[in-house]
């Protein structure tokens, strides 16, 4: 027999009571008294349609976005018999593909957050259960931030700002490298002239300037303890910080238009790089350490550009991941079992999985705009949080390049191809966001996506292909990004594509479709 | 040996009781429609304490055959069956001996010589687990009875472990004049097929439906509108069981399994004895 498809729901229940419901999609005997991980577990097989979730890289390869992977499946319920789960709130959906013997040897595919489920009522039909699902990311589409400013402040040492003020914002988030960002901060009292930067400790090597001017003359008291800090104000012209609560309190009134360069994040270690500021953020948007793959750490050691990032709004948290992320051409995404991944986007090529002419079910060209080459990329990168112009900068640094920094808030790095352009005049142009800061990384990042998006070497415009295929354990242990050999005769099609999206049991619980570039 | 029949499930509504089966696959399964997925299970079958049970019929009724549908048991295994009316156990309806579940089916001097079971004329389990296992337990007389215990030796079940999926006790139905000659016995295939452009089929395999189609034409009143109650009472839900012929041993596991009405049976009526009716029955694959 072909493989079985087993489901679980997280469910509970109007009391609370917590339970699990299990799902097949054709009769299996309960698992053994001894099995370790489910004794006796009953699946239930009335799975009509198997669930499923489209993961993609990026929602929009264009723009490198990225999105929740959405899905659904359906039971039937014609007899009634899931009714007492109508007053229960699903959660947590897992999905294995199993064949023989224990549970353990069961091949998760799929793991996903259900939404609200949908009772099929049909006086003249077959009454069904319907649960929409998202991949993890959709519980990701919240504000990174969920610390908010209590609008408390009663004396000038207090920092949670006040009524009418800040008071419901999120307080500001600082990770990487910012030494050159100009943040303008929070001012969470006006009194004491305290500032935050970062909602926890960050790193410091903080400078200040005044309307732009780094040459501020203002003198640093140093790292006080928040004790310390709370207790002592500085003299005139001095500041004092307190790095473990990324605060800053200015000595007398302060001049106008302050700006901070500092480095960020910096609780249990600092990273300016993209990878570990990725990983930053899951841990502050509450993914445990075991969910967080060993793929992070890896491109944090191998990369060499610096990244920075300042958070002051509520921004979502697949926003933030996806602003970072495409830094490196890279991804932060659920896999199959529910570990984050640093999936990097490249060119498709060497050893991978090959899909022979037998094992291709379908195959079609996608008509995406992918296939039109990018002959032109422009790279913003080293963003300045606080644009000052006229009046507003200070005259000592008018004329120079500091004012033309402060003047503009991104920077731009741009490489083309202009034989592209002449051969292919609907030639695309690219325009991204990057929280890079350097120029240097900034351009390489524009040549490798010159080089990912423009023509093939041999001078044929790219294509997306979407590949429906026999579902087998083989073709499971190839992961989104990897490169995947297309044997295609009637087509002409015998090369190497990047696996851009899957989705599982689709069109049938036997197969898979993927989409593959390349 | 006439067909037979049996449509009403005396199990329906008993009470269980006596052996130690697990919590959470209990002796109430016996009668959970689901056979395959909801069983009861024993999880030690080495004590033959643990894998009995007792059935409290609803009420008395003549019991012509006990079946145990969707079971593992092994090769090997044995099971007794005590009937018992008011006066209990003590006093059985019938002789309650130990039967192999799996007994000689072929003479054997009609296997070839060094076939591994020459000497016991017993199906290989190649053979058998073709199909799901069910255990035929009729007797030669219908026997009235309120109480049944049933007992089982399998101590060497290779799974460590038993499951019951189904308890059907029966009084079973075999019309004055068999069914019609043209009896048919089919596969639905349930396969789902794809062919690839290149040629090749990619197959998601999924068990098989067997099918029995046959016809009565030679029905009194009585029991042309004994079938027509079949498609009344059990629709397209409830078990209905048909044994073609209980003596043709070889050909039981393959022949006689738990099926549904999907076409509900009409009585078609001609003179006195003539009345005719046609049934099919779609083996119940869960």
């Amino acid at each position: 027999m072909s493989a079985v498809i087993l489901l679980e729901v997280n469910l509970v229940d109007k009391n609370g009571a917590a339970s699990v419901l299990r799902l097949c999609d054709r009769p299996i005997r309960p698992f053994a008294p001894n099995d370790t991980e489910r004794p006796n577990a009953q699946f239930d097989d009335r799975l009509l349609e198997p669930p499923s979730i489209r993961r993609s890289l990026f929602a929009d390869l264009s723009t490198l976005s990225a999105d929740a992977g959405f899905g659904d499946f359906s039971a039937s319920n014609a007899d009634g018999g899931l009714d007492y789960l109508q007053s229960s709130a699903f959660g947590k959906i897992t999905v294995w593909r199993w064949t023989a013997g224990a549970f353990s040897t069961a091949q998760q595919i799929l793991i996903g957050q259900a939404a609200a489920p949908v009772w099929q009522i049909d006086a003249d039909g077959k009454q069904a259960l319907l649960v929409p699902l998202t991949d993890l990311r959709g519980a990701f589409d919240r504000p990174l931030q969920d610390n908010l400013y209590a609008g408390t402040n009663a004396n000038a040492a207090d920092i949670e700002g006040k009524e009418g003020g800040i008071k419901g914002r999120p307080k500001p988030l600082a990770f990487g490298d910012l030494s050159k960002a100009h943040i303008p901060g929070v001012l969470v009292n006006d009194t004491g002239y305290i500032w935050q930067l970062h909602d926890g400790q960050i790193n410091g090597s903080e400078a200040v300037s005044e309307r732009g001017d780094l040459a501020s003359g203002l003198i640093d008291d140093g790292d006080l303890s928040s004790s310390v800090f709370d207790s002592t104000t500085p003299v005139a012209a001095h500041y004092q910080m307190d790095l473990a609560r990324g605060l800053f309190k200015h000595g007398g009134a302060p001049g106008p238009s302050l700006g901070f360069d500092f480095l960020g994040d910096a609780a249990s270690s600092y990273s300016d790089k993209l990878a570990g500021i990725a990983k930053k953020i899951l841990q502050k948007a509450g993914v445990s350490a075991g969910d967080i793959s060993a793929d992070f750490a890896t491109a944090e050691a191998a990369a060499t550009a610096k990244a920075g990032l300042w958070i002051s709004d509520a921004v979502s948290v697949i926003a933030a991941l996806d602003f970072v992320a495409r830094g490196d051409l890279a991804a932060v995404l659920p896999d199959r079992a529910g570990v984050w991944r640093w999936v990097e986007l490249k060119a498709a090529g060497g050893a991978g999985h090959t899909i022979d002419f037998d094992e291709i079910i379908s195959l079609e060209a996608d008509d995406d705009e992918m296939q039109i080459p990018v002959w032109d990329v422009e790279v913003l990168y080293a963003r300045n949080y606080q644009v000052l112009t006229g009046d507003n900068v200070a005259p000592t640094i008018r004329a120079t390049t500091r004012e033309e920094f402060i003047s503009k808030d991104w920077r731009l790095a741009r490489k083309f191809v202009q034989t592209t352009k002449d051969r292919w005049p609907g030639a695309r142009s690219l325009r991204i966001e990057s929280a890079l800061i350097d120029e240097a990384d900034a351009l390489a990042l524009a040549a490798r996506l010159l080089a990912l998006f423009g023509p093939r070497s041999d001078g044929t415009p790219k294509q997306v292909l979407r590949v429906v295929r026999e579902q087998s354990s083989a073709a499971l242990t190839v992961d989104l990004g990897q490169s995947v050999r297309v044997k295609f005769p009637p087509a002409s099609i015998d090369r190497d594509f990047t696996l851009i999206e899957e989705e599982v049991l689709r069109p049938d619980a036997s197969k898979l479709t993927w989409r593959l570039f390349g | 040996m006439k067909g037979k029949l049996a449509n009403i499930n005396l199990a329906e509504g008993a009470g269980f009781s006596n052996g130690t089966w697990a919590a959470a696959l209990p002796l109430s399964n016996l009668t959970d429609l689901r056979m395959w997925g909801a069983p009861a299970r024993c999880e030690d079958p080495t004590d033959l304490a643990k894998s009995k049970l007792d059935v409290t019929l609803t009420r008395s009724a003549a019991v012509s055959m006990v079946a145990i549908l969707y079971h593992n048991l092994s090769i090997n295994a044995k099971v007794r069956i005590t009937l018992a009316g008011s006066a209990g156990f003590a006093s059985p309806a019938n002789s309650p001996v130990w039967e192999s579940i799996w007994p000689r089916m072929f003479p054997s001097t009609s296997l070839p010589w060094r076939t591994s079971s020459w000497w016991t004329g017993r199906p290989d389990l190649s053979d058998i687990d073709l199909y799901p296992r069910h255990l035929w337990l009729p007797f030669d007389d219908a026997l009235l009875a309120n109480q049944i215990r049933i007992e089982i030796d399998d101590t060497g079940n290779p799974d460590g472990f038993i499951d019951l999926g189904f308890l059907f006790v029966a009084e079973t139905f075999s019309p004055q004049w068999n069914f019609d000659f043209g009896r048919s016995l089919s596969l639905s295939n349930r396969d789902l097929i794809d062919e690839t452009p290149s040629g090749r089929r990619i197959i998601n395999q999924r068990a098989a439906r067997r099918v029995h189609s046959l016809d009565y034409s030679n029905l009194s009143n009585a029991e042309v509108m004994r079938i027509f109650d079949m498609g009344k009472h059990n629709g397209s839900a409830k078990p209905i069981l048909f044994i073609p012929d209980q003596d043709d041993r070889p050909n039981l596991y393959r022949e006689a399994f738990p099926a549904s009405l999907i076409d509900l049976p009409g009585a078609g009526f001609g003179l006195a004895t003539l009345n005719a009716t046609t049934l099919k029955l779609e083996e119940i694959l869960a």
